[in-house]
């Protein structure tokens, strides 16, 4: 099977497509701002889940 | 009025509120007098017939016969009663002509509101338990339901509803009948998953326990997270102290994506599996809206009770109303499936990241949204759902529609609709943002499309296994469409 062959996924339509960046350099830009901007906020909601995990252990239902 | 007082199936026609204490006759002394005002409180309005099944086999009741109550000195029956009620009288004949006649059948089976289990234990004999939210009137709701095959003397009915069973204070207390309810809901809803019975649902934390399983002494929340581990259903907990402001939202985003949630309060859990909103509520303020600052309940099944509760905003009367409120709510459990990596709130952020960014967001690429208030619901569904719902729907746009219709999607995918007050309040949508749930939120090449009136950007590279290669659509002529309601349903 050759994996590198391009489909087309709506044949009819594609061609009206273009490439939404121009360079590769515009897109790891885009991917650098983006992993810099969500890093934070990721971390702590990581940390919350952790500590909720350690509450739980606390907690008795019955 | 009773019809075979001393047959196998005694048929008790309601004609007046005290024929109530006809059904407390016929099925005592399993149905003690605290069980039948739970029937009463939570099928008065709707109940006019009940077909009382005598020498009925209950296999979850018989579950905990064989493994504890068939092991004391004093041993109540090994059988049960089972009762389903209608909303119309019934008539022995009319159930024989309806296991012959497909539209008779179909006229029965629109009468009827499900069935409850009654055991011979005390205090609490209110057995597995499948009614018809109907069977409590309108709540005006939006909540998960499974479906269920049901015999009555050969005739086959099929009832749809939120699985129900009160703690037998022996085997189970409220934590393994909340576990029971949302693994028979699973259960019932996807063959993946096998049958529980209530003892299993005890043994699913033997290895997580000291010390003795039985009598209950109940359980530990991470207990109950290891349970549905077990099963195959990974659990993330969350508690108010924690994720503060957001623990509402996202208890609401995991509901509206179809995934029923064990919910604390003190001292106590139930399972809470659906929500209602109230559209007239006045958000002031500029900033995004998500669809969750709408909700004003949450349905629920709280095993002291009965099934079908609303835990509101603020406390409020009614039948229906739960004694809780949402800030009793103390945390939550949500079983997430198994190919789901990346949790709500991660989601989140993540799509936020992407409206507000000086490439994709709304300001830059859409002119008619970006002087609006957004409105933003975020879900999580299976590609092959929202793929089955784009007929239906269309996208606004055609070429949306194609483009979704043909690319290969996950499992999962996260989806963020993207609305304005206006078209919210139709419920309708302009817009979305589809995310592989199977991603790391680090990712930045995680989401599959953006989809604004103007633009439609499709990542058809990640869709063919390959590096994330996204091409733009110019869209003309964009039309508001139908928000996406196959996670609940309507109750």
């Amino acid at each position: 099977m050759d994996n590198s062959r391009k489909f087309e996924l709506i044949p009819e339509q594609e061609k009206e497509s273009k490439s939404f960046f121009a360079t590769a350099d515009e897109y790891d830009e885009f991917c650098r701002k983006f992993v810099d901007k969500v890093g934070p906020d990721l971390e702590k909601q990581r940390e919350a889940r952790q500590q909720s995990e350690a509450d739980a252990k606390l907690r008795l239902i019955r | 009025m009773i019809d075979g007082e001393n047959s196998i199936l005694p048929i008790v026609t309601f004609e007046a509120t005290k024929d109530w204490a006809d059904l407390h006759r016929v099925a005592s002394p399993d149905l003690d007098r605290t069980g039948l005002a739970k029937l009463i409180a939570a099928l008065s309005t709707t109940a006019k017939c009940v077909a009382i099944e005598r020498e009925y086999i209950d296999k979850d009741y018989r579950d905990t016969f064989s493994h504890f109550h068939s092991k004391r000195f004093s041993t109540p029956n090994s059988r049960c009663l089972r009762l389903h009620f209608f909303d119309q009288p019934i008539t022995r004949a009319s159930l024989k002509e309806a296991s012959l006649d497909d539209g008779k059948n179909a006229a029965l089976n629109k009468s009827y509101l499900g069935y409850s289990v009654i055991r011979p234990t005390k205090p609490n004999c209110i057995g597995r338990t499948l009614l018809t939210p109907a069977s409590r009137g309108s709540a005006s709701a939006y909540a998960s339901l499974c479906r269920e095959k049901v015999s009555i003397l050969g005739t086959e009915l099929e009832i749809a509803g939120f699985p129900f069973i009160s703690q037998d204070s022996d085997v189970t207390v409220c934590a393994e009948s909340a576990l029971w309810m949302i693994l028979r809901y699973f259960s019932n809803r996807y063959h993946l998953y096998p049958e529980i019975y209530p003892f299993q649902v005890v043994n699913l934390t033997r290895d997580y326990s000291l010390g003795r399983l039985v009598p209950s002494g109940g359980l530990y929340i991470w207990q109950m997270a290891e349970a549905l581990r077990s099963i195959g259903r990974p659990p993330l907990i969350y508690t108010r102290q924690v994720f503060g402001k957001s623990f509402e939202h996202l208890l609401y985003t995991y509901i509206e994506s179809g995934i029923p949630v064990l919910t604390g309060v003190k001292g106590h859990v139930v399972v809470a599996y659906g929500h209602r909103s109230s559209f007239t509520a006045n958000l002031p303020g500029s900033e995004t809206i998500y669809s969750s600052q709408f909700n004003d309940a949450f349905v629920i099944n709280d095993d002291n009770h009965v099934p079908y509760q609303l835990v509101q905003r603020t406390a409020g009367a009614g039948a229906q109303a739960s004694k809780y409120t949402f800030k009793e709510i103390l945390d939550f459990i949500v079983p997430m499936p198994e190919k789901v990596f990346l949790p709500a709130e991660d989601f989140q952020t993540v799509v936020t990241a992407i409206l507000q960014s000086s490439e994709f967001g709304y300001k830059v690429l859409s002119s008619s949204l970006k002087d609006s208030r957004l409105v933003l619901r975020l879900f999580l569904t299976t590609g092959k759902s929202f793929k089955r719902c784009l007929g239906g729907r269309k996208m606004g746009h055609t070429v949306v529609e194609d483009m979704y219709r043909n690319i290969p999607l996950p499992h999962f995918v996260w989806v963020c609709e993207i609305s304005n007050i206006d078209a919210f309040g139709r419920h309708e949508v302009c817009g979305e943002i589809l995310w592989d749930a199977t991603r790391n939120a680090r990712e930045p090449n995680g989401w599959i499309a953006l989809h604004y009136p103007e633009i439609l950007v499709v990542d058809i590279g990640s869709a063919l296994n390959k590096p994330q290669d996204l091409i733009r659509f110019d869209l003309k002529n964009s039309i508001p469409y139908e928000l996406y309601k196959n996670n609940l349903q309507p109750i």
